[in-house]
């Protein structure tokens, strides 16, 4: 076993490094508050594709591929977890380029909502991002936490702080030009880590046709393309991570970051096809943990969650369990510098709009403020070890509600703020009334006999099918009919004047105001 | 009816390759972007 010593002097050199690097490149490119949160137009292809794949690979696939691969629905859920990693960026390659075209100077998807469809459906959208990308993040804070103490033995709150601090360091100083920097070196890095560490780890373990054997051996199932317990899974997991993603603000800074429309495009798409073989290849390592006497997938003691690390812990030498540690901890660099300051843009970007005249030097301490809140925050929790899993299915089931009524008023005029907040709420409660966290709540009501059984295909389906049909018939029905080029003249640059030559900050003014 | 040893062997490879493969299309990129640049 890799001492706890050994194991954070590694993580501690990692992040050392990256801060620094993240540091040095930042200095004098920060000149105003649109360069802390949006970057805009300074992404190249290289860069661009780098940014998604480290922003979209987070520690997570270190945890939930394998553990679907060992526990839910082995090589089908495996693959569905794929496709469902790259499906969120197959619909940015095309939804990217139109939000640049119709909000060309925008910054954030709660401005977007508020100019389309009003306060209320921007107070909905607000709660909804924020609350799944924190959730992301204590995640990502507590899987890393957890797994350093699983193969290390390292204090939860030891790594917690080591991770915070350091990548808080170099993303309060250089904001999204630091994240998008330190995620180009981090892909670089990860890709060829991963694919050579897989293919040592595998080898060590006697190559695929023994990991093969293994399997066979314990649960044939796992290894059919056609068990339905992983089809539904894999089914679900594609719009519980669509929804998810769309809501993710990462994704809108990005498209703004990009060099031009067809950077962003193409950016997206090479993506896309570069987190497949990525999920797919960590979550193997499930499928190799079926053969170990440690690995419970059911009852208690179940640990199918860290059936990747079970596997480096039993099977691996110290050389390549660092070298996981390694990866593990620039996975979580990557989405945790790209969440914080995704988090921070988010209420930075609406602040024009709700305090008097900022300047820009204040705002730009305002998004340095609320990176170092979410930063504390992350960590305080991430050095708990709560079980955020839950959470996180909840925080899907709302977003999933949510992204398609959101997404409608940038194809359509018709879609009315009230009508798509009730078409959100509607799949929302459809969805809630067969989620299996709720189940127990349900049955304290009385009513949970009158409900289809509870489970995650059903509530995730129903939540996106329901809030989908709704949009489109309240849709139909609604007198309204918004100018989608209107978009373009209520969201202006932050640091752009107004046209009366004063210092005014850009305002994001909602339908409301503009009508009247 | 599982996959036999043979395809899951294919499968496995397959997926490494492709993250080498974007590995060196990464590398690609940045070498074109670096060479319009300097030229």
């Amino acid at each position: 076993m890799v001492t706890s010593t050994v194991a954070l002097a590694v993580t501690a050199v990692v992040l050392a490094v990256f801060a620094g690097l993240g540091t040095w490149y930042s200095r004098g490119r920060v000149g105003s508050v649109e360069d802390f949160i949006s970057a805009r137009d300074s992404a190249g292809p290289g860069v661009m594709t780098a940014t998604l794949v480290a922003s979209s690979m987070g520690a997570w696939i270190l945890f939930s591929p394998a553990e679907a691969a060992a526990a839910f629905g082995g090589v089908t859920a495996l693959v569905g977890y794929g496709v469902g990693s790259a499906v969120p960026l197959v619909v940015y390659a095309r939804l990217g380029p139109r939000i640049r075209e119709y909000v060309p100077a925008g910054h954030s998807l709660t401005e977007y909502a508020y100019a389309r469809y009003g306060p209320w459906m921007y107070g909905y959208v607000l709660l909804v991002s924020v609350a799944y990308m924190f959730v992301f993040l204590a995640a990502e804070m507590t899987g890393i936490t957890g797994a350093l103490a699983l193969v290390a033995g390292v204090p939860l709150w030891q790594t917690a702080a080591l991770i915070g601090g350091f990548v808080l360091a170099y993303t309060v100083y250089g904001g999204l030009q630091a994240s998008i920097f330190t995620d180009t070196l981090q892909t670089l890095l990860l890709l060829p880590l991963l694919a050579v560490g897989f293919a040592a780890a595998l080898l060590s373990l006697g190559g695929a046709g023994e990991v093969h054997d293994t399997v066979i051996a314990a649960n044939p199932d796992l290894l059919d393309p056609g068990f339905v317990p992983g089809l539904k899974f894999g089914t679900y997991v594609v719009v519980a991570v669509l929804g998810a993603e769309m809501l993710n603000q990462a994704w809108w800074q990005r498209i703004y970051a990009g060099r031009d429309a067809a950077t962003v495009r193409k950016s997206f798409l090479v993506a896309a096809v570069a987190v497949v073989p990525m999920v797919v290849t960590a979550g193997l390592f499930g499928l190799a943990a079926t053969g170990l006497d440690s690995l419970v997938t059911s009852g208690d003691g179940y640990n199918a969650d860290v059936a990747f690390f079970l596997v480096v812990q039993e099977s691996f030498s110290e050389p390549v369990t660092l070298a996981v540690v390694v990866v593990a901890v620039l996975l979580v660099m990557s989405t945790a510098d790209t969440l914080f300051n995704a988090i921070a843009s988010v209420v930075t970007a609406d602040l024009p709009r709700l305090v008097d005249d900022p300047s820009d030097e204040a705002l730009t301490l305002a998004g340095r403020a609320f990176t170092v809140v979410v930063a504390l925050a992350a960590t305080v929790v991430g050095a708990q070890g709560y079980s955020v899993l839950q959470i996180f299915f909840t925080a899907d089931l709302l977003a999933t509600a949510t992204f398609v009524p959101l997404l409608y008023g940038l194809y359509s005029t018709r879609p009315s703020g009230p009508g798509m907040l009730v078409a959100s709420v509607a799949g929302l409660f459809v969805g809630g009334s067969m989620f299996p966290p709720a189940a127990g709540m349900l049955a304290d009501f009385g009513v949970a006999g009158l409900l289809p059984a509870p489970s995650f295909f059903r509530s995730f389906l129903s939540a996106f099918l329901v809030s989908s049909v709704l949009a489109v018939v309240l849709s139909r029905v609604s007198p309204a009919a918004f100018d989608l080029d209107r978009l373009d003249s209520e969201i202006s640059r932050i640091d752009e004047p107004t046209t009366d030559g004063g210092t005014d900050r850009a305002r994001t003014t909602g339908p409301e105001e503009v009508r009247e | 009816m599982g996959l036999g040893v043979t395809a899951f062997t294919a499968f496995v490879w397959v997926n490494v390759l492709l993250v080498l493969a974007v590995f060196a299309y990464e590398v690609y990129v940045f070498a074109t972007e670096y060479r319009s640049a300097t030229h």
